[in-house]
């Protein structure tokens, strides 16, 4: 019974104080850690944040520096004008080219790459420095020589492949010569990401379903590609973001004539070139949307193909 | 359904090292065998060897009667259990268990149908949609074997299968494996570095060190009559105790006091042209407590009086640990045997000895006490060579 009384007695002030002791100490660590988070956090909003905010209200006035007197809000009055412009649409759409063709075949490039790199016992690291030279290369560097390559009379890919035409002042010949470079590139970026996601698959199970009866080809599409399936759909992700981007080869291989400018070259024109701030955010910010929108569609690619549960069998 | 015939087997690495040398095994239809020894003997080499995960550099390889050097894996017919189950993650366990069928191009009725068997052989009809992500160790092990079983193949071979689970949930698999066995009565080829899976699961023992073949035989056999110091050490738990004695006329010298030949040992002795120095072998079960035992059959026997270190109860019987003064037996086989066992690094001057009494002894830790062995059991040994000088073949 004494022990009842004195439980009575406590109550009142026992448990509050408990609680308060507890989530004093929780509050503490909270409040240190957003201290220790605050000033990357400063310092992402001065840098990235702002600058986006500052080119979504750009895109909302009609913003000419050519005419500042101009200058006017008219909402999404650039939208409409940008959204129903033939060269907005050739440029996407040349991107999306660009940008599907290259990843494509980046996939199935760097996969072999990725697997020679694997597989390789003799020569192991002189194997991988040679795959990865044109990924070493200054892309500004790599798109001249590719340049002074197709160059009729002094480029000897347009003096043997092209016979003397000059590809790079056609569309669609230029086109494939940007995805031509822009391969060559980063095929050995999608081989390091690749390469990474074959040191997932454990070496059992590869003799397991050799044992089970798989040839070397069905050991790849049906133990190796399901396994090693998040690797391959974060260098697809990393690749498309990056392909989408594209710039300094076209800039250098171009420079977005004949039809050729990809949206970032579209964009840089009117808003470096062209000195239309408000035409020029509202491209970027149109960009920022595309970017974002496969960005979520791979994330959600991601949240349905992860394999229930990862670890399963490997450990 | 298959026997197995390794004949000469050899594999030799590029870089010169030998892993397995001139195996000789003939392994019969339905029988169970088991390869054991410390880590490094070959065991698993062998394995890959018949599985064709590993190309043979000399001799022949048959199953069945045929030629199968040059032939893929999977043009041998035989299953694998790995020790990592190797389960394929992205597939459930009916998608695990069916995947071997589905690339022998089984009709889906017939797949649907040997799956289900096999479930319900290991008890996995409940678990088939799941994914080995979410199955304990021993359901992982269960669709392993599964996945063997399902195909109906010439041989099983298991690397280990044992070895990543728990000791309790060991021994109840072992049991389930070796029932399993029996009821499909397939060729099987078990690899494992444990001596009590050797000893219980096999129908014949292959006991394997530095790549060599050290003695094939049923597990009994292979424990009574051990041809090497190798396998004594290496088979029994606790191992065989090794005094260091030396040979005279009819007695034999050891700290353990002078143990006279009996007529059984003599007789085995004679044609094995002994050394003087020899290592005397004596299984724990082969001492007990002095004061348990008969005055007759006392006088067959020597009693020694030492000290006890440590005493174990197990319940039905209690191990007394001795250490005896004096010069510990040594040899390569030994020396190995220690180093496999981790017991290279204990520290600890003389012989130790475990002697296996009965539990009504009244033996006390850190008391002296009388303890008599059998002298018609020891067995033999040439520290030179490692070789059973009393080895009834």
């Amino acid at each position: 019974m004494s022990h009842a009384v004195k439980t009575d007695n406590a109550e009142p002030a026992l448990p509050p104080k408990a609680k308060a002791a507890l989530s004093e100490g929780k509050r503490a660590e909270r409040r240190l850690g957003l201290l220790l988070c605050a000033p990357a956090i400063l310092i992402m909003a001065a840098v990235a944040g702002w600058p986006i905010l500052y080119s979504l209200w750009l895109s909302l006035q009609r913003y000419d520096l050519k005419f500042p007197d101009r200058t006017e809000f008219v909402g999404l009055e650039n939208y409409v004008t940008v959204l129903s412009n033939p060269y907005w649409w050739n440029a996407m759409w040349v991107t999306v080219l660009i940008t599907v063709v290259s990843v494509a075949v980046e996939l199935v490039l760097g996969m072999a790459l990725a697997l020679i790199m694997h597989r390789t016992l003799v020569g192991r690291g002189i194997v991988r420095t040679s795959t990865l030279i044109p990924y070493g290369i200054v892309t500004v560097v790599a798109a001249f020589s590719w340049r002074y390559a197709w160059t009729p009379r002094t480029g000897y890919l347009a003096e043997t492949i092209a016979g003397g035409d000059p590809v790079l002042t056609e569309k669609i010949p230029a086109i494939m010569v940007v995805t031509l470079a822009e391969i060559w590139k980063t095929t050995p970026f999608m081989a390091l990401l690749l390469m990474a996601g074959l040191a997932l698959v454990p070496d059992d199970l590869l003799k397991a379903a050799a044992m089970d009866g798989a040839s070397a080809w069905q050991r790849f599409t049906k133990v190796m590609v399901p396994v090693m399936k998040p690797a391959i759909l974060v260098a697809l992700l990393f690749r498309t973001l990056d392909a989408f981007r594209i710039f300094d080869n076209l800039f250098v291989l171009t420079a977005g004539s004949q039809g050729t400018s990809s949206v970032s070259m579209l964009t840089y024109n009117n808003l470096i070139k062209g000195l239309n701030l408000g035409i020029g955010s509202t491209m970027s910010v149109l960009i920022f949307i595309a970017v974002a929108i496969i960005a979520f569609v791979f994330v959600k690619l991601f949240g349905t193909a992860a394999p229930g549960g990862d670890g399963g069998g490997r450990r | 359904m298959a026997e197995i015939v390794l004949d000469s087997v050899t594999k030799q690495y590029p870089d010169g090292a030998v892993a397995v040398r001139d195996v000789d095994i003939e392994i019969a239809d339905g029988e169970f065998i088991i390869l054991v020894g410390p880590s490094g003997c070959g065991k698993s080499t062998t394995l890959n060897m018949i599985a064709g995960l590993e190309d043979i550099t000399s001799g022949e390889l048959r199953i069945g009667g045929e030629r199968v050097n040059e032939r893929a894996p999977k043009d041998r017919d035989i299953a694998m259990v790995f020790q990592s189950y190797a389960l394929y993650p992205h597939m459930t366990v009916k998608e695990n268990m069916a995947f071997p069928l589905r690339l022998a191009k089984v009709d889906d009725t017939t797949v649907e149908k040997k799956v289900r068997d096999a479930a319900e052989i290991l008890d996995l009809t409940q678990h088939l949609d799941r994914k080995p992500s979410n199955l304990s160790g021993g359901q992982r092990q269960r669709v392993a074997m599964g996945r063997a079983i399902v195909r109906s193949p010439k041989a099983f071979l298991m690397d280990e299968p044992l070895s990543n689970l728990d000791a309790k949930l060991r021994v109840q698999m072992r049991t389930s494996v070796s029932r399993l066995q029996k009821r499909l009565g397939t060729t099987t080829v078990y690899v494992t570095h444990d001596q009590t899976e050797a000893m219980t699961l096999g129908d014949r023992v292959v006991v394997m060190r530095g790549g060599a073949v050290q003695q094939v035989g049923a597990p009994q056999f292979l424990y009574d009559n051990p041809a090497n110091l190798f396998v004594a050490g290496f088979i029994g738990s606790p191992a065989m105790n090794f005094v260091p004695a030396a040979l005279e006329d009819n007695v034999l010298r050891s700290a353990l006091g002078d143990v006279p030949l009996t007529d059984r040992v003599r007789g085995l002795l004679e044609g094995a042209d002994a050394p003087r120095e020899v290592i005397m072998g004596l299984r724990p079960e082969h001492f007990e407590d002095a004061r348990l035992v008969d005055e007759a059959v006392r006088a067959k026997g020597v009693t020694f009086t030492n000290q006890v270190d440590v005493l174990e109860s197990m319940g039905s019987d209690k191990f007394a640990y001795f250490s005896l003064q004096g010069e510990q037996a040594t040899s390569a086989e030994l020396a190995e045997l220690a180093a496999d066992a981790g017991s290279a690094d204990v520290p600890g001057g003389g012989v130790s000895l475990v002697a296996r009494i009965a539990a009504t002894s009244t033996a006390v830790a850190g008391e002296p006490a009388d303890i008599w062995f059998d002298a018609d059991k020891v067995q033999l040994f040439d520290p030179g060579n490692g070789r059973n000088l009393t080895y009834r073949g």
